[in-house]
């Protein structure tokens, strides 16, 4: 039988190249991930960050169900295998708890029954980027948050976050007025509140955070 | 001319800007990826359960390939779309050939096209090749001697099995689905949803150069991408081996009281993006069609049908 393997060992040479770049992928994500320590804001029915990355096949169906755009296919960066994966971003609306994103998915990484199904997050004061915090005055995110109590002003007017209350809707980031209250500056953070995952560092600190602690620890896993 | 091929991109084209469509108007149709058997496979190993909710969809796909055979390479798929609209004027299959009959090189300038060059000197060596594929060994025996077949480059079975292998164990080891960071469709739809969560975030990513690049890296610079690496590719091509095998599928058939070989034809094998000559073609290598129709709409004496027996 002739048999002329020039051609099939091209393929092969081709497809091994392509197995020992899916190994090198695999391992470096892999490390980056350990060393990265990394949690996002996920949209609700996340069992947890690691459940989530494992379950996820990117189809994007819960971005396209979320009827006020905030869940978001998460960008490329450093942490690269977590790219197109589900993060919630609100600004251009807050969450409702329609569960759409959940009901869609078809992968098992939203389910109902997962504790961050009825919480998604906490959040969190910026204490040199809130007015009223900084200043004083501001009452908007104790005004428009619909739990009651999860928000509350102290003597001096500031607000502080009931962590037990709070289910990380988003609408008190929403509405968040600070930026347009305050002159631009480059190195505070552009909200007063933010709403950030249960399982970062940032939710581990208890009280508000300064805008350097906050992006610090926003999408830091918590050492627990 | 190429009739069929603007077709094939319009397909293709529909069902991009119907997904982009639907991402605005909140219908939660998913991309292909909630089709994908691969995304199945991974997602089952990286989870450690399996996702019932996607079978259904996974299954469908398998059942229509093994109907219509590999449709979805020809018609759908987002990379033979960027290769139907970007890589120039002659055909591209799943060997990334680009408009060369392997086989009948000397015999096929003959045409109303301009005489094609070979560029790709390597798919055209003239030699017969040996599929280290599964049951080449009964094809060998069934093969017309010294047809244009012979000279083929096949849809490589085994290397995207093992592509498959490799991706699968190093999915369960770090427990993510490693492929959909790498899979040409996926970064086709990660690309478009990059573009429609800057309409939401107005903060161009990385990802808008990045998967671009990487994409014409995958099925510009290695052309072989479709049939030596696509692991989708080893589930379709199970598929049609095993289709193959039954006469009453749709297959492409060759009207032999009309068919002009004899006389020099070969336009059916210089526009087949994969390279078959329809009339000398064997099971096995029909394995590789995708059913793209070209063979069919340039046949001079329309002795080309796609039926059953």
């Amino acid at each position: 039988m002739k048999r002329n393997t020039d051609i099939s060992r091209r393929q092969f040479c081709i497809a091994g190249c392509a197995a020992a770049g899916l190994v090198a992928a695999g391992a470096l994500g892999g490390v980056s991930r350990e060393q990265a320590h990394a949690v996002y804001l996920r949209p609700p029915g996340a069992e947890s960050e690691r459940d989530l990355l494992a379950k996820c096949d990117r189809c994007e169906r819960c971005v396209q169900a979320c009827p006020y755009d905030l869940v978001q296919p998460r960008p490329l960066s450093l942490d690269f295998s977590t790219v197109g994966t589900p993060e919630l971003i609100y600004k251009a609306g807050y969450c409702d708890f329609c569960m759409k994103c959940v009901d869609v998915c078809p992968t098992g990484a939203l389910t109902a029954d997962a504790p961050s199904a009825f919480n998604i997050g906490v959040a969190k004061i910026i204490s040199d980027a809130c007015i009223a915090w900084d200043w004083g005055g501001c009452t908007i995110c104790a005004d428009v948050c619909p739990v009651e109590g999860a928000i509350t002003l102290d003597d001096r007017g500031r607000p502080h976050v009931d962590e037990s209350l709070c289910d990380g809707c988003g609408l008190c980031e929403l509405e968040c007025p600070a930026a347009s209250l305050r002159a631009y500056n480059s190195a505070l953070a552009e909200k007063g509140i933010y709403v950030v995952s249960r399982e970062s560092e940032a939710a581990a600190t208890s009280g508000a955070l300064t805008t350097e602690r906050f992006e610090q620890t926003r999408n830091l896993r918590a050492e627990r | 001319m190429n009739k069929m091929r603007y077709l094939r991109i319009g397909v293709a084209t529909a069902v991009l800007v119907v997904i982009f469509a639907c991402t605005f108007a909140h219908v939660p149709i998913g991309t292909l990826c909630a089709l994908c058997p691969v995304g199945f496979t991974e997602v089952m190993l990286a989870g450690g359960s399996i996702p019932w909710p996607l079978l259904p969809g996974v299954l469908i796909v398998l059942a229509v390939v093994f109907i219509l055979g590999r449709v979805f390479c020809s018609w759908v798929c987002p990379t033979s779309w960027l290769r139907n609209v970007f890589g120039g004027k002659k055909p591209r299959g799943l060997t990334g050939r680009t408009g060369v009959c392997a086989g009948c090189k000397s015999a096929c300038v003959a045409g109303d096209e301009d005489p094609r060059k070979s560029d790709d000197g390597s798919a055209a060596s003239g030699n017969e090749e040996l599929n280290a594929g599964v049951g080449s060994d009964a094809d060998t025996l069934e093969r017309a001697s010294g047809a244009p077949n012979d000279a083929r480059v096949r849809n490589n079975l085994l290397a995207q099995g093992m592509v498959l292998a490799v991706l699968l164990v190093v999915s369960f080891i770090v427990h993510f689905p490693v492929f959909c960071l790498f899979c040409p469709i996926g970064l086709v739809f990660g690309t478009m949803f990059a573009v429609s969560r800057m309409f939401v975030t107005w903060q161009p990513g990385w990802e808008l150069i990045v998967f671009p690049a990487i994409l014409i890296l995958e099925l510009f610079v290695l052309r072989r991408w479709c049939s030596a690496i696509c692991p989708l590719g080893f589930f379709f091509g199970l598929m049609a081996k095993a289709r193959s095998k039954i006469e009453f599928l749709p297959k492409v058939r060759v009207d032999e009281g009309v068919c002009i070989r004899s006389e020099g034809c070969n336009v059916c094998a210089t526009t087949c993006p994969e390279d078959i000559c329809a009339p000398t073609s064997t099971r096995r290598d029909l394995e590789d069609c995708t059913l793209c129709l070209d063979c069919k709409e340039h046949c001079p004496t329309c002795a080309i049908h796609i039926k059953g027996k």
